[in-house]
């Protein structure tokens, strides 16, 4: 029986691997491509559930940037930042997270994280200007220490206004 | 309502859309104001509907499309006919092909 038919996809069917090739494939069409990131890797700048949107390089990456690449180990799509470079290879590691990915070259790299939308709302914290600071102090091994005394600090006024803050392991991002 | 579509109509497939065959299966992403949204819409194909999109180089007519359909796959001339025209008005009708 012929019968054509087109199918609408829910983003939960997809494996790793193939939302690895969907990004490759609209990024190198130029276009931006939206999507949902999972995992605490990148917390407390990117969290699960967060909507992401990823942007081909329109110039070299640079320091600070949240790069989207295929993870060298894990082999699955990552979101981390850049906080390192030599040349055209650049050093990733998510701001939550103890252990650097590695050094990759800018081919490997698809994208960046060019928007951020939390709960319908847009993010802008850790896109900015100060994403270089923060590549900075994860290169330093300072940013995690210093994002818990901060938390620290200033949970008995969070608790007050009923905000809930998670100190989860680090995990893979996607 | 389904727009309509007639036999000796031209269509090609919308620069808008982006698609590739992952993991087994044929994927169209629609490009909506620059964006591909995982979230909201990605589609697939079946074999069947992949032929007809592989089809739409815009220079073949849906007619002589239902000729060369008629020798790859089983039906009738009707069946194959009415399957090619409700196809393509619905992706005509998301916007991912264009008419020549």
């Amino acid at each position: 029986m012929f019968d054509p038919s087109i199918r609408e996809e829910s983003a939960q069917e997809f494996s790793e691997q193939a939302v690895l090739q969907l990004v490759d494939t609209v990024l190198k069409k130029n276009a931006l491509f939206r999507m949902r990131a999972h995992g605490w890797s990148m917390f407390p700048f990117i969290r699960d559930q967060d909507i992401v949107t990823i942007a081909p390089f329109i110039e070299p990456p640079k320091i600070g940037d949240i790069a989207v690449f295929k993870h060298p180990a894990y082999h699955c799509l990552a979101i981390h930042r850049i906080v390192g470079r030599y040349g055209d290879f650049y050093l990733l590691r998510g701001d939550n997270s103890r252990q650097y990915d590695g050094w990759l070259h800018s081919e490997k790299i698809f994208g960046k994280v060019s928007d951020l939308k939390r709960k319908n709302k847009k993010v802008n914290l850790g896109l900015g200007i100060e994403r270089f600071m923060i590549a900075m102090l994860s290169r330093m091994e300072m940013l995690i220490e210093m994002r818990k005394s901060l938390l620290y600090f200033l949970r008995p006024f969070l608790k007050r206004r009923g905000v809930s803050i998670s100190l989860k392991k680090s995990t893979r991002l996607l | 309502m389904q727009e309509q579509v007639n036999m000796d109509d031209i269509f090609t497939q919308s620069e808008d859309v982006v698609s590739r065959e992952i993991e087994g299966e044929y994927i169209l992403v629609p490009i909506t104001a620059g964006i591909g949204d995982m979230e909201d819409e990605i589609y697939s194909l079946n074999p069947a509907g992949r032929a007809i999109w592989d089809k739409l180089d815009g220079q073949k007519s849906l007619n002589t499309i239902k000729e060369e359909l008629l020798d790859e796959f089983e039906g009738t001339e009707k069946e194959i006919k009415d399957d090619v025209t409700g196809f393509i008005s619905e992706l005509y009708q998301r916007k991912m092909v264009n008419r020549v």
